[in-house]
């Protein structure tokens, strides 16, 4: 019974930020570290709901997702951009060789 | 009535409900939208079934039945018991057109929960235990073991036949 | 009663996915954390206003679902600089 008291909107969004956040921190590779951002946007939007101001959780939940869309196309090209140098530089090396 | 009853018989309700309408309308066939394909692809290489494997991508890339069905229960309890669910179902298509989806497995799903919430209201089941019961059913096909569920929806698309004709 | 049951729900898929080995995997957890997060909001606020923020933020969570599992798929292996 007590621990059933803990359960309401506020506390369980507050565990999904941690918990994001510790993910986005512990893990290496950038997509998924985007992952955990997602999680964290769900955290996010539900602790502003809590606090019951519902423009602001409306906007959130709108521009959120359109700012992960923006940082997967730069994480796209970036790795383009690294994979096509990779690709240069060992064909130069066999020239080289 | 009791509300462990009846929040186990809406859970049942609602897993028929999403499962029998998108297995119909052809979700374990082809991936709908293009990030199903990676995520039916990654369930298949850790030893499910690529149909089923389908069918889960689908679940999380493009609002399906699944959705549809949450959407209006959400939508009865907030609103109001026929009217929530058509505001749903209006949202609900908006959202199919701008995941560029070509299926309406989404709407459906919301306009037959409805007629089944509004059926039910007269024994006594509340749009609430729908809530909890479409949550149940979604934990059972995602949260538990992803290949196992996966198994599970091939056989029903296979009975159905509605299996994939891709490798 | 029922908010009690979403938030297990919740928490306990949050945490397979810290724990989850591969992408595709922590995708599907990703998927059941959004459906919660909807619900739980329509709970809380049970107003019409409410239900409305729910579902824009579930359609929305389902688009940048599709766009990461989009780029899971477009960028097999990435190339990370220190190491």
């Amino acid at each position: 019974m007590l621990i059933t008291d803990f359960i309401n909107l506020t506390y369980v969004s507050v565990a999904i930020i941690i918990i994001g956040s510790i993910g986005i921190i512990v893990l290496s590779k950038p997509i998924d570290k985007v992952i955990m951002f997602g999680l964290l946007q769900g955290g996010f939007v539900g602790m502003i709901a809590a606090a019951k101001y519902l423009d602001v959780a409306m906007a959130a939940a709108i521009f959120d997702p359109i700012s992960t869309i923006i940082l997967l196309i730069a994480i796209i090209k970036l790795d383009e951009i690294r994979k096509k140098k990779q690709q240069q530089k060992s064909q130069e090396e066999g020239f080289i060789v | 009535m009791n509300e462990i009853i009846g929040i186990i018989i809406a859970a049942v309700i609602s897993w028929l409900n999403f499962v029998l309408i998108d297995t119909w309308m052809g979700l374990p066939e082809a991936p709908g939208v293009k990030g199903a394909e990676v995520i039916g692809r990654g369930i298949q290489k850790r030893g499910g079934d690529l149909a089923g494997g389908f069918f889960q991508g689908n679940i999380v890339c493009s609002p399906d039945a699944s959705a549809g069905t949450l959407l209006a229960a959400i939508g009865c309890f907030a609103i109001g018991i026929p009217e929530g669910g058509f505001v749903a179902a209006i949202l609900v298509f908006f959202g199919n057109r701008i995941c560029a989806d070509p299926g309406y497995a989404g709407t459906t799903g919301a306009l037959t929960i409805t007629v089944i919430i509004a059926a039910t209201s007269y024994i006594g089941l509340t749009p609430e235990m729908f809530i909890a019961g479409m949550m149940i059913a979604i934990l059972t096909i995602q949260g538990l073991h992803h290949p196992s569920s996966s198994k599970l929806l091939g056989k029903i698309a296979k009975k159905m036949g509605r299996y994939t004709e891709i490798k | 009663m029922i908010m009690e049951i979403v938030g297990i729900i919740i928490l306990f898929a949050a945490v397979r996915m810290l724990l989850a080995q591969d992408r595709t995997e922590r995708m599907v957890y990703l998927n059941v954390i959004g459906f919660g997060m909807s619900a739980l909001i329509a709970l809380y606020i049970q107003t019409s206003f409410g239900a409305i923020i729910a579902i824009t933020y579930f359609v929305m969570s389902t688009l940048s679902s599709n766009a990461i599992a989009y780029s899971i798929g477009r960028v097999k292996d990435e190339i990370i600089l220190d190491e």
